[in-house]
């Protein structure tokens, strides 16, 4: 692996496509190349350029009648979800009846709290995941629904964890729109 | 139930992959002549069509493309496109046109940003020349040139360019 050493003197960053692209870097010390070098291409490994490339798309989704009031319902610190024609509830709630295909349109106030189901230890979170620490994503059954809901849980350690254990979310500070509206769940008591 | 929260129409849901890129030995050698204003293209051999940007392989025939050949600034428009959609890492003003440029002595469009034109003059056929950065700002990144613009030279007839458009 060649360590990654940033050009200081490059200037800001100007991508012309759709990606952002950083000016490639050296694997070591800068070296002046002869053209004749270059056509040649008789470019040693570490002659080869490299650097960072960052793919990101800023995707706006949008999220019709039903996802939009469960949405909106995290900003007033509530929970929906929907009943099907079986009675069941679904969360988060969807726009049709998976199982018979009809509109659904009961909206029914679920959780706070409720259990975890299943659960995967992240012992080295990444950049963009919902906590800096080591948590835990968790399928969690709130108080009065039926499905489960994906989201992380802050137990400070693995051995905190088990299946049935109680939880309750944590709000976030400010309510920026999306699933992180809750900033994640926490172990009850 | 009667007090249903008001819904949100839409939400961000970004994706971002950061990868560690190794331009590989081709691109290597373009992204290098751009500090020297110069535009590589690459082969297989003399008389071979010549791949701006290189890959390093012809792509129709998997050959070695090896042999590196300077090509001109100059181009013609083959084909554009009208960007009025904004975008937080595109440092034109909007609307701009982004245009694939066959440069003279290459086979294949390069695919940059055309200023200093008229929307409603931009066309296939147009002549266009880089802009390139200021020289003590060229580095290895493809916005050495900074875009490319028209210049005062009769357009190509489309049979021409055909293939490319």
């Amino acid at each position: 692996m060649i360590a990654l050493r940033v050009r200081q003197d490059a200037p800001p960053v100007e991508p012309i496509v759709a990606v952002r692209r950083s000016a490639p870097t050296h694997g070591g010390p800068m070296r002046r190349l002869t053209m004749e070098k270059v056509m040649a291409q008789t470019l040693a490994a570490d002659e080869v350029l490299r650097g960072p490339h960052v793919l990101e798309y800023p995707y706006r989704r949008s999220l019709g009648p039903v996802l939009g009031r469960f949405f909106g319902g995290l900003q007033e610190h509530r929970l929906l979800g929907i009943r099907m024609r079986s009675g069941k509830v679904l969360v988060p709630p969807q726009e049709y009846d998976p199982q018979t295909g009809e509109a659904l349109e009961e909206f029914v106030d679920v959780g706070p709290g409720g259990e975890i189901v299943s659960w995967s230890w992240v012992s080295k979170p990444r950049p963009k995941q919902p906590l800096d620490r080591p948590f835990a994503f968790a399928l969690i059954r709130l108080d009065g629904a039926d499905t489960t809901l994906l989201h992380a849980v802050d137990a400070g350690e693995e051995s905190k964890l088990s299946v049935g254990a109680r939880v309750t979310p944590r709000w976030a500070e400010e309510p920026g729109g999306g699933i992180l509206d809750i900033a994640c769940f926490e172990l009850e008591g | 139930m009667s007090d249903l929260p008001n819904a949100l129409k839409s939400i961000v849901t970004p994706v971002r992959l950061e990868y560690d890129h190794s331009a590989g030995a081709a691109a290597t050698g373009f992204l290098r002549g751009l500090t020297q204003k110069k535009i590589l293209g690459a082969r297989t051999g003399p008389g071979e069509p010549v791949l701006v940007p290189p890959r390093g392989a012809d792509p129709r025939t998997s050959e070695l493309a090896a042999e590196l050949v300077e090509v001109s600034d100059k181009g013609t428009v083959v084909t554009y496109s009208i960007v009025r959609v904004p975008s937080d890492n595109i440092p034109f003003e909007l609307p701009y046109v982004c245009a694939t440029v066959l440069l003279d002595g290459a086979n294949l469009g390069f695919f940059h940003v055309l200023q200093n034109c008229a929307l409603d003059e931009v066309r296939i056929g147009m002549r266009v020349q880089a802009h390139w950065a200021p020289d003590d700002q060229l580095t290895e990144n493809v916005s050495s040139i900074r875009y490319f613009e028209p210049i005062d030279e009769p357009d190509v007839p489309f049979e021409q360019i055909e293939e490319y458009a």
